[in-house]
């Protein structure tokens, strides 16, 4: 395959933050959020084409590949800076693309005035290149590189204010744990390198449908895969760093901790479901890990005081629900709830920002109350998104958590389902509580509230688009689920992938739980008008509050033995080392010092140097004859 | 004789340079293009052939060899004079027929490349030292007088060793088509045949600096004007290891055995001896001529690994040399502006005055030095690679401890220009934007064949495609 498109997705948005990072300090402000957005924009349009004649391909081939160059030659099989389309990634794609459309033009308002705008969308149109590269990846060494640029471009966007030591802290943090995650997939990549000399998506799925599992290195390469998954999309025990990651802008929260970035883990497990066929304790491990994530960040979310850590955790509980989807097959499940799930975390994301906006800078719960008023479009738009990821019917988060529930109960994963439907009750609590917190009961800063606005239209606007999105997305379910069947049916290993229905106990039972969740947050909050800080003086809300404590439990058991370990080679071994070394520069420079008085700028030496040279040579030859 | 058009534009490139010169002053500048535009049609017109030419003819009767080989040369050579032109821009002070000289120069480095005859490398050899000679003393300067006459004094003597080899060379086989040798019954005894081949090889060791026939080439360096030291680092060692190569390869296969040995060796004395000398220098020109000697000895690496990966190895590693070279000339010609030559104490503050062109040269020096994403530490590799499959660990080991002195020499100067000094030493210059591109050019070629190398290999594995190695 030759030209076809694919890589021109990708230079937009290169080029925004190319053009950006050189001229964006000597033009308006605003036309630099306007810049960027038509990059992403026009990035969308331009994916639109492959991913369309993607439909029009046979069946059996929906997949385009085309080869940029031989990458790495030389040492064996050359790996290939190659690119891949296919239904699921185009998926990815238009998700990056569009999603990140609207929120590039919310951040035109939400960064207004903020002295650094010009490097703000820089760096989020650097994020929107590497994301695109992570998912158009046409085997894992290309997705490896879009995932350590997706890392990076994270790292500087948490860091984005860098004045605030704990934004640099964050920004510290994820960096460390998405490296771990790096160095699983490296591992991962190389060992499959290393036994089937291929990278490639297609090469490495054509072995494993003939392979069977048994087989301990298919254990090996997925835990290793898994483990990048595991960092990026925050699953426990590697999760902390994206309540952290809050510490960036508003935006950034939406566009890479909810909508994208993170949902990279759940990309790379469905895409690489012909492994995890042979892998079965893997994917096991993938189901179990996502639904105590689900519920784990859930039971932190109940008490959490910051606006945006109540989202930052319902992102990672969502994001359990959608591993727990690939866990037990549930692949177009998983895929769809991705795709709800972009939709209204975004919303709720944005409507959070515009909240903040609109207060200054102020995330605490406990000193909102009564915005509602002044903020009817927002409140309006930050209750669909809570209808949403409540998944109360016919909003779109109900559609795609009941499909992955409904078939967790179906393949007979029952402790599974039950995690998730209890899950799915303290979803509507805590998101209602934020609700009603924010947008209604007393006004709890009369200082706060007396300056609060509506945002303008350029933040709105998107928020409603989103809204929009958030009721309706539910409805594209059949669609995806017919458009992903091409990809799941190429190779063995995704035989429920297909969306099922699951018993109608389930559904009400789910449903019923969500209710009574939303309406217990409505009485506390709404009509009772508890202050957020209520309960988080005494156990175990004062644990949920902490987050159970893995901070200090990573600490102890982790960063501190690290730390000693570091400490005592500080003191007992690099002293040695570092006078070993100073020792062998110090002889080196001697040796170059004595050799230098042979450079007498005598040309009699320099032509006996000749000569001795010629002599040596001459003699070198008669004592080897 | 089309293949002949690339030769014949760069002497019609010095002809009309100089008779430019003697019209009217105003057309002082016409001598500077009219030669710039020749080497550039010329460097095309190469690039053309090298497309077309499939295999190798022979032209005169076997003096000339025309092949991928030859016209890859000529495009370096031509980008080593072209580059020396850009960095002589505005640069009266050098004589009004410097360009002519540079473009006979580049004739010079073209000959010896392609030649397949004793005589013709003989003619080659000189037709590019004697413009140098007179290059190097360009400016009435003491080190400039010095650098000139040093230089004329050790070439003539290097040439008569070159010139003594080819005789005995001749009263051996009766034939100076050296291309012939290897149809000849002449074993690989010690004979006049053996000592022929080690006075040339000695000759040409000169021009590349091997050592230990290197002691002119520092002085040399220092004090000829930048734009001549960038055309002797670069075109200089382009033609003289091209002719080793060619040498070894079409008149001497059959005793690969016999002198890869010495070879080896020579490159492991001039890797440690380059390199470590490097280290005390405190003038950049001094510093860079030791560089010069030590990646001469990483050439050889490949010549003497005798297979062909070692072939295309040196060749590839010609261009990041060659780029890092320019690049590194050029940032001296910008510093020293008016000036003469540059002290590595002259570099302090130069990141904070000039960022961008302390940027470009940190990148080139990187390459010297041999760190990766850069085009250096590529060509190390493939060297490393191919002196390993010729099972010379010796010649590896030479290789990594080479390079490991002398990224402790190239780091220097790079300190130095990050160093705070309350005298801000580092004068702000104003870019030249003729030296300014080829700074620009030499850097960022250094990273994309770093980051990319795969299309320059594909152009290399066409070139030195030596048919005695497959």
């Amino acid at each position: 395959m030759g030209m076809n498109g694919l890589a021109t997705v990708l230079w937009p948005p290169l080029f925004g933050a190319a053009s950006i990072a050189a001229l964006g300090h000597g033009v308006p402000r605003r036309w630099v959020g306007a810049w960027a957005s038509l990059m992403v924009l026009v990035s969308f349009v331009l994916a639109l084409g492959p991913v369309l004649a993607l439909g029009h391909l046979p069946v059996q081939a929906r997949a385009m590949e085309s080869t940029l160059f031989a990458w790495v030659t030389g040492f064996g099989p050359a790996v290939h800076w190659r690119l891949f389309l296919d239904p699921l990634s185009g998926v990815w794609v238009l998700v990056i693309t569009g999603v990140g459309f609207l929120i590039h033009v919310y951040s035109i308002g939400y960064m207004d005035g903020d002295p650094g705008e010009a490097r703000y969308f820089a760096y989020l149109n650097f994020f929107i290149f590497a994301m695109l590269l992570l998912v158009l990846a046409g085997n894992l060494a290309v997705l490896l590189i879009g995932w350590a640029l997706v890392g990076l471009a994270s790292y500087f966007l948490i860091g984005f204010w860098y004045e605030r030591p704990s934004a640099v802290a964050a920004a510290k943090k994820a960096f460390v744990m998405n490296t771990l995650g790096d160095a699983g997939i490296l591992l991962g990549l190389v060992l499959l390198y290393l036994r089937y000399h291929a990278l490639s998506y297609p090469a490495l799925f054509q072995v494993f449908a003939h392979a069977q599992p048994g087989d301990p290195f298919f254990d090996w390469t997925a835990f290793l895969l898994y483990v990048g998954a595991m960092a990026k999309s925050a699953q426990f025990p590697l999760h902390m760093w994206l309540a952290d990651a809050m510490e960036g802008p508003t935006p950034v929260s939406a566009l890479i901790h909810a909508a994208t970035m993170v949902t990279a883990g759940v990309y790379l497990m469905v895409r690489i479901y012909p492994l995890l066929r042979l892998a079965p304790g893997v994917e096991a491990l993938v189901g179990d890990i996502g639904a105590f994530t689900a519920i784990f960040a859930a039971s932190i979310a109940f008490y959490q005081q910051d606006i945006k850590k109540v989202l930052a955790y319902s992102t990672l509980s969502q994001l359990g629900y959608m591993f727990l989807g690939v866990g037990v097959g549930a692949l177009t499940a998983g895929v769809f709830h991705f795709l709800t799930h972009a939709f209204f975390k975004a919303l709720l994301f944005l409507a959070a920002g515009s909240v903040i906006h609109a207060l200054g800078g102020e995330q605490d719960l406990g000193r909102m109350g009564g915005l509602g008023r002044k903020m009817p479009w927002t409140a309006g738009a930050f209750a669909v998104g809570c209808l949403a990821i409540a998944g109360i019917p016919p909003f779109s988060g109900y559609f795609s958590k009941e499909a992955i529930l409904g078939q967790a109960f179906n393949e007979g994963h029952w402790v599974l389902w039950g995690v998730g439907v209890l899950t799915a009750g303290m979803t509507a609590f805590y998101m209602f509580r934020a609700f009603f917190l924010t947008f209604f009961g007393p006004v709890r800063d009369e200082g706060l509230y007396h300056h609060a606005h509506e945002a303008p239209a350029v933040m709105t606007v998107p928020v409603l688009l989103l809204a929009v999105l958030a009721v309706i997305g539910g409805g594209f379910g059949r669609g995806l689920d017919a458009w992903l069947a091409p990809t799941f049916h190429a190779y063995p290993g995704a035989g429920t992938a297909a969306l099922q229905e699951g018993p109608l106990f389930s559904t009400g039972l789910t449903v019923g739980l969500a209710v009574v969740g939303g309406l217990v947050a409505y009485v506390l909050y709404g009509v009772r008008q508890v202050p957020a800080k209520a309960g988080t003086d005494r156990i175990p809300g004062r644990w949920m509050l902490a987050a159970w404590g893995m901070d200090q439990a990573w600490t102890w058991a982790v960063v501190s033995p690290l730390k000693a370990v570091g400490s005592a080679f500080e003191s007992a071994v690099e002293p040695a080392v570092l006078d070993g070394v100073r020792a062998i520069g110090r002889t080196v420079a001697a040796w170059a010092e004595d050799l230098r008085p042979l450079e007498s700028g005598y040309v009699r030496r320099y032509g006996l140097s000749i000569l001795v040279g010629l002599g040596a040579i001459l003699a070198y030859y008669l004592i080897r004859v | 004789m089309v293949y002949l058009l690339p030769k014949i534009l760069v002497a019609g490139g010095a002809l009309m340079s100089l008779l430019a010169t003697l019209g009217l002053p105003r057309w002082r500048n016409g001598a500077f293009w009219v030669a710039l535009v020749l080497l550039l049609a010329a460097g095309v017109d190469a690039a053309v052939l090298w497309q077309a030419e499939g295999n190798l003819s022979l032209l005169v009767a076997g003096s000339m060899i025309a092949d991928p080989f030859s016209s890859l040369v000529d495009l370096l050579v031509v980008a080593a004079g072209v580059s020396s032109l850009l960095l002589s821009w505005n640069g009266d002070r050098y004589g009004p027929e410097f360009p002519a000289l540079v473009a006979v120069a580049v004739l010079g480095m073209m000959m010896v490349a392609e030649a397949g005859n004793l005589i013709w490398l003989f003619l080659g050899v000189e037709v590019l030292s004697l413009p140098l000679y007179v290059l190097a003393a360009s400016e009435r300067t003491a080190l400039g007088g010095e650098a000139g006459l040093k230089y004329l004094l050790l070439g003539a003597f290097s040439s008569g060793i070159l010139l003594f080899g080819m005789a005995l060379l001749y009263g051996a086989t009766g034939t100076t088509l050296f291309v012939r040798y290897p149809n000849l019954p002449l074993g690989t005894g010690f004979g006049l045949y053996g000592v022929g081949f080690l006075l040339v090889l000695v000759g040409l060791g000169f021009k590349v600096a091997m050592v230990p026939f290197h002691m002119w080439v520092p002085d040399v360096y220092e004090g000829s004007p930048t734009p001549v030291t960038n055309l002797m680092a670069f075109g200089t060692k382009v033609g003289a290891a091209a002719a080793i190569l060619r040498l070894v390869a079409y008149g001497f296969y059959p005793q690969a055995q016999w002198w890869s040995p010495l070879i080896g060796y020579l490159a492991v004395l001039t890797m440690i001896v380059g390199n470590l000398l490097a280290l005390p220098q405190r003038d950049l020109k001094r510093l860079l001529a030791y560089s010069g000697i030590g990646h001469a000895g990483f050439l050889l690496v490949g010549i003497a690994a005798h297979n062909f990966l070692g072939s295309m190895a040196a060749v590839f590693y010609l261009v990041p040399y060659g780029l890092a070279a320019i690049g590194a000339f050029a940032l001296i010609r910008l510093v020293e502006g008016n000036g003469e030559g540059v002290q590595l104490d002259d570099l302090e503050g130069l990141a904070y005055a000039h960022p961008w062109a302390a940027a470009l040269f940190i990148v080139v020096m990187l390459s010297l030095a041999g760190i990766p994403l850069t085009a250096g530490f590529i060509g190390k590799f493939y060297l490393l690679q191919a002196a390993l499959v010729a099972n010379q660990t010796g010649l590896a080991v030479g290789l990594v401890v080479g390079t490991l002195v002398g990224l402790a020499a190239y780091l220097r100067p790079l300190q130095r220009m990050f160093a705070r000094s309350r005298s801000e030493r580092v004068q702000a210059f104003r870019w030249s934007w003729a030296g300014g591109a080829v700074l620009v050019v030499a850097a960022c070629g250094t990273l994309f064949l770093g980051v990319y190398p795969s299309p320059m290999m594909h152009i290399v594995d066409q070139s030195a495609n030596f048919f005695w190695l497959r």
